[in-house]
């Protein structure tokens, strides 16, 4: 959202504009006594002492926080005041400092600015107006932060799920022209779209020509699962990699049959074991003397 | 070694191997003349198979692949093995999707893999 747009989200008019920097002529001459009235709250907080250890690291903390009530009583929303809010978002969500005491303190500096304006004198009609205008600009810096910290927390979550992702998929050649597979935990679609594009690049990658799927670390197969691992069978295929399904333990085998999935011209074998001899037979490396694919063996045949 | 081309083709002899190369977006009426000349090729003189190479094709839709794969059974009735070389991930990926009729296709990756496969028996 750019500044123009964000003003209009949180009906900040021009008079609104005004009325802040009406109070910040007020303000500002005191900024120094109001950020230290606010420290002396936040170190009745629990969570003072948590994120505050050293006094060096209060005192540049304060200093900025000075620097932030001055851009805010300047009310200069645009591009770079934005990227302000934003950075204080970043670095509330690397130190994880709880929402609650973020709020809170949002809060407590709302009431220190309009007690403040009080003392000053000022007339009770402006003093309303002054505090509608610096509350909309408040939830405005508010929404800025959260919505950073919200957008990074999503980040995480994102790049560890592609983590995830990244090592449940191990392609692996383990022989000239052989890749494994071996399939572990649950299998949902998103899963065996990523095993596809994975198995299929590292082909041709690989210019392999038997690919194995183990699927003995696999808990259950449901007809869904168990046809889309038929159609990575089938691409494989379509590239001229033959694949042999690996580790098809008896139950999966009942279920297989019971819901009637047709495993095609698929191989399928019990164990691993099988499943690599049959794939160092197809790439040549034990000889059975029948078809001519027993003449592509790998260097030293 | 000999070639020749037609619309969207061209097709040329090696190792005993007719190697027909195709290419993308061929009209029904071009890709019936592609038929008509390999199917002609494969009686003209005996040969130990035939090649396709898509290598040179980066989008095929199911209808253009099944108009490929009858041309194959075509040339298997012939007496002739087909293998369908260089079909890119994506393309494989898709056609599986698409659940396309592979039956009895033969499929490799490169040429020289083609070539090792359709090459006669060696003698003793």
């Amino acid at each position: 959202m750019t500044s123009a747009e964000l003003l209009d989200k949180f009906s900040i008019a021009p008079s609104d504009v005004e009325n802040i920097r009406a109070a910040g002529l007020i303000i500002t001459p005191q900024l120094e006594a109001f950020v230290e009235k606010w420290y002396v709250w936040l170190r009745t907080q629990p969570e003072y002492e948590q994120f505050f250890p050293d006094s060096d690291n209060l005192a540049r903390v304060s200093r900025l926080q000075l620097k932030h009530w001055e851009e805010f009583f300047a009310a200069e929303v645009n591009d770079f005041y934005v990227a302000r809010r934003t950075h204080i978002g970043a670095v509330h969500a690397h130190i994880e400092l709880p929402n609650d005491i973020y709020f809170a303190g949002m809060g407590r500096s709302f009431q220190l600015i309009i007690a403040l304006l009080r003392a000053q004198g000022v007339p009770p009609e402006q003093l309303l107006d002054m505090a509608v205008s610096i509350n909309k600009l408040i939830k405005l810096d508010t929404f800025l932060v959260i919505d950073t910290i919200a957008r990074i927390a999503r980040d995480r979550i994102a790049e560890h799920g592609r983590a995830m992702m990244e090592m449940s998929t191990p392609v692996t050649p383990i022989w000239e022209g052989i890749l494994l597979l071996p399939l572990v935990g649950i299998i949902d679609s998103t899963r065996t779209a990523e095993i596809m594009n994975k198995t299929l690049t590292k082909i041709a990658e690989s210019r392999s020509r038997v690919f194995v799927l183990d699927i003995s670390g696999v808990a259950s197969v449901d007809t869904g699962v168990a046809n889309q691992l038929i159609k990575i069978t089938k691409a494989t295929r379509l590239m001229g990699c033959e694949s042999i399904i690996s580790g098809v333990s008896p139950s999966i085998a009942r279920t297989m049959v019971e819901l009637g999935v047709s495993i095609g011209e698929v191989k399928t074998t019990a164990t691993l074991r099988d499943a690599f001899e049959l794939a160092l037979k197809a790439v040549g490396v034990v000889d059975l003397g029948h078809g001519p694919r027993t003449r592509l063996g790998p260097p030293g045949h | 070694m000999s070639s020749n081309t037609t619309a969207g083709v061209s097709m040329t002899q090696a190792q005993g191997c007719l190697v027909v190369t195709l290419q993308a977006d061929l009209s029904d009426e071009e890709f019936a003349g592609v038929h008509q000349t390999v199917a002609e090729r494969l009686v003209e003189r005996p040969l130990n198979g035939a090649i396709f190479d898509f290598s040179g094709v980066q989008i095929l839709d199911a209808y253009e692949f099944d108009r490929v794969a009858r041309l194959a059974r075509v040339a298997g009735l012939l007496g002739t093995r087909v293998v369908l070389v260089g079909l890119n991930a994506g393309m494989a990926a898709f056609l599986a999707h698409a659940d396309v009729d592979t039956e009895g296709m033969c499929f490799c990756l490169q040429m020289e893999d083609a070539f090792d496969l359709l090459a006669p028996p060696e003698n003793g």
